[in-house]
């Protein structure tokens, strides 16, 4: 199996295959480098690998699970996270498809970062907004959020209003 | 004020047989261990969706005082005592946060008939205003911030005073504290509009639009030197607890004892301390939080009349249970330290650990919690409250708990708490873990020489903490688990139609 993660804006080139012989064997080229890894899954997020003789505990977690064109990952090594961005070939050319269409139609998806409170709506359907500038307050834990306009435009449309509760991702408004 | 023997109602009886804790979290769990170390019974309260909370199943009774919001349930004077009675429990702890320091609450628990854990409710009282502390601390000769001790309501007399002082200056609301209610001025030209702002910021926030003027200390050291007071009037104070390293006036990481104290300073502070704590007429646990400017002079800030989130540095480093010490003082025993000072053995250090992401400026992650492995080995802390499938709620603070380590010397305590870090693990919400240790490994914090600014000059430059070995094995990580993913989602369509999708996560697919 092929996957291509970006880290940092580099994208790297990995392959998967089992190794058919021995239950639990892998080996995956990254970059053009072989590694033979051992993996077992603890959890269904945390793994314990031993790559090349070296034993590494490695723990993700998937940034967006409902999305599958949503690849980022928080994958933490010897206690340090490292965030990247990582699809298999399939979903890859499925999301470059997607980007396309989106920057054509120019629309986009505001969404509540975390489960919360919206406790403002700062704007209504045909505001103009500008780029950085407040769309809404949603409260968690004791504390305020404002979420940010990503881009300049028109607000198309507003999904929830002041007082609802939201879940984390859930669609907020959309801007044109 | 109450006399003592009124106030007091440990002689002789059978009292503190069982405890009501007017708290939830890691507080509330922490102060039942103790109790259940000294074979008294607990009470938990709880709000509605803090049914499954560990406070709750760690206690022998728990009762529902209410729905979430805080002011219907955990700040419920009358519900509160309502259970206490109801429960038989002789006497009530309030943990810190919520009504810990609230006098009106204190007197309520005295009223009917029961022992508060904590002081006299007229020395809350007195510590509540900042104003008023500052004058009664001005008049038993402890240092204050330079500036007035009442509040003032003219601009004019505002600007003479702000001259007189010199800027920066600091505008603090007399109701204030926990880093709300301030603001910093520069210039005399900005005064005017900051002067209304902060009235009308502390009416809004503390319902008294009361406010005073200090001068502004640059980078000030937090210092705070924790006191303990019993019924036969005996004070003693403790090695002092290093505060300074803070994120918008919140501590984050603290230390006992203090790098920027020598030995003169500390006699000087323990001696103001416990100075302090007589003027109040103090019984009990407190803490006098001092800022200390560049010069090493120091002031005195403010009186927290509970016990404080951080006092395990200060039990590491004694081993003592200060906990126990309430519950012996609010007994009536006398302490059993009889010298004046508590010097500290070795080093301590604590990470608050809390539910928010330092990368989304530490926006709140509320979640379940899927996995939690607790850190372990020699000298290693772990005061939390949660578990495995517990719910961090939105409705409450972000801190779920805290890490403390201890060593012989700082080096190894700091090298010990960045181990302990990197073994917990927690899944399903996020956390400052990460954080934590990249402070810990932040030189200015590693040599000692800091001051409140610390975090602020991290954020500028935050140290390269990820290698190319994390970034290598991150992504053959990152491989193994979209495979094992995608090969599972496969078996899961094909066995099962689409339905339930429980064994791959607890998000709800939408």
């Amino acid at each position: 199996m092929k996957f291509i993660a970006n880290l940092e804006g580099v994208e790297h080139l990995i392959s998967l295959e089992p190794v058919q012989t021995q239950e639990s064997q892998y080996l995956i080229t990254l970059d053009g480098h072989d590694y033979r890894v051992d993996a077992h899954s603890m959890l269904s997020e945390i793994v314990t690998t031993i790559i090349d003789g070296k034993s590494y505990d490695i723990d993700i977690e998937k940034q967006n699970i409902s999305d599958p064109l949503d690849g980022r990952l928080g994958v933490r090594v010897l206690g340090r996270v490292v965030y990247l961005e990582m699809l298999d070939e399939r979903h890859k050319k499925m999301k470059d498809a997607q980007a396309v269409r989106f920057s054509e139609s120019g629309l986009v998806r505001i969404c509540s970062p975390m489960p919360g409170k919206i406790l403002r709506l700062l704007v209504s359907e045909g505001d103009l907004v500008t780029e950085g500038q407040g769309l809404a307050v949603v409260e968690a834990m004791k504390m305020e959020n404002e979420l940010k306009s990503s881009k300049s435009g028109h607000v198309k449309e507003v999904f929830k209003k002041q007082g609802d509760s939201v879940d984390g991702g859930a669609l907020l408004l959309t801007i044109e | 004020m109450s006399p003592l023997s009124t106030w007091w109602r440990g002689a002789g009886g059978e009292v503190l047989k069982k405890i009501l804790i007017a708290n939830r979290g890691e507080i509330a769990v922490r102060v039942m261990r103790t109790c259940r170390d000294m074979g008294i019974q607990t009470v938990a309260v709880f709000s509605e969706p803090d049914r499954k909370a560990l406070h709750v199943r760690y206690a022998t009774e728990a009762y529902l005082i209410g729905p979430a919001l805080a002011s219907e349930s955990y700040l419920n004077i009358n519900k509160i005592i309502d259970t206490a009675k109801k429960s038989g429990a002789d006497a009530i702890h309030p943990g810190y946060g919520f009504l810990s320091e609230n006098a009106e609450f204190a007197q309520a628990v005295l009223d009917a008939g029961l022992i508060f854990i904590g002081p006299k409710p007229s020395s809350i009282h007195a510590m509540g205003s900042k104003t008023r502390a500052r004058q009664i601390m001005q008049t038993a000769g402890v240092p204050v911030v330079p500036g007035i001790c009442e509040s003032i309501s003219d601009f004019h007399q505002a600007l003479k005073i702000a001259k007189e002082i010199g800027f920066p200056v600091m505008l603090k609301a007399a109701a204030g504290g926990g880093g709300k209610g301030m603001r910093k001025v520069e210039t005399a030209e900005d005064l005017q509009s900051a002067f209304e702002s902060t009235i009308s910021e502390a009416q809004n926030s503390f319902a008294d639009s009361a406010i005073y003027i200090e001068k502004f200390l640059e980078n000030p050291r937090h210092i705070e030197v924790q006191i303990f007071a019993d019924t036969q009037g005996h004070v003693i104070s403790f090695a002092e607890r290093e505060c300074s390293v803070q994120r918008r006036h919140q501590k984050v990481i603290e230390e006992s004892p203090s790098c920027f104290v020598n030995e003169e300073m500390r006699q000087k502070m323990g001696q103001v301390a416990r100075q302090a704590a007589l003027a109040v007429d103090y019984v009990g646990a407190g803490t006098i939080e001092f800022l200390l400017d560049a010069h090493k002079n120091f002031y005195f800030m403010e009186m927290n009349t509970r016990l404080q989130v951080e006092h395990p540095v200060t039990e590491m480093v004694t081993g003592l249970d200060l906990v126990e010490m309430q519950i012996k003082v609010a007994r009536g025993e006398p302490l059993e330290i009889r010298e004046q000072y508590v010097p500290a053995k070795g080093w301590a250090v604590e990470g608050r650990l809390c539910a928010e992401d330092p990368l989304q400026n530490f926006m709140p992650t509320p979640g379940n919690i899927r996995h939690f492995r607790q850190p372990g080995g020699p000298y290693v802390r772990t005061d939390a409250a949660i578990y495995t499938g517990c719910d961090v709620l939105i409705d409450y603070d972000p801190m779920i708990g805290k890490i403390i380590a201890w060593a012989p010397t700082r080096n190894l305590a700091i090298k010990r708490l960045d181990r302990a870090l990197s073994e917990l693990t927690i899944k399903g919400c996020t956390t400052n873990a990460m954080f934590l240790r990249q402070i810990l490994n932040f030189e200015p914090f590693v040599s000692g020489i800091y001051d409140t600014s610390l975090i602020n000059q991290f954020q500028k430059e935050p140290p390269k903490w990820v290698e190319s070995e994390h970034e290598i094995v991150a992504m053959l990580g990152g491989a193994l688990f979209n495979f094992k993913r995608e090969k599972k989602m496969q078996t899961h369509v094909n066995t099962r139609e689409f339905g339930d999708r429980q064994q791959l996560s607890n998000w709800q697919l939408k």
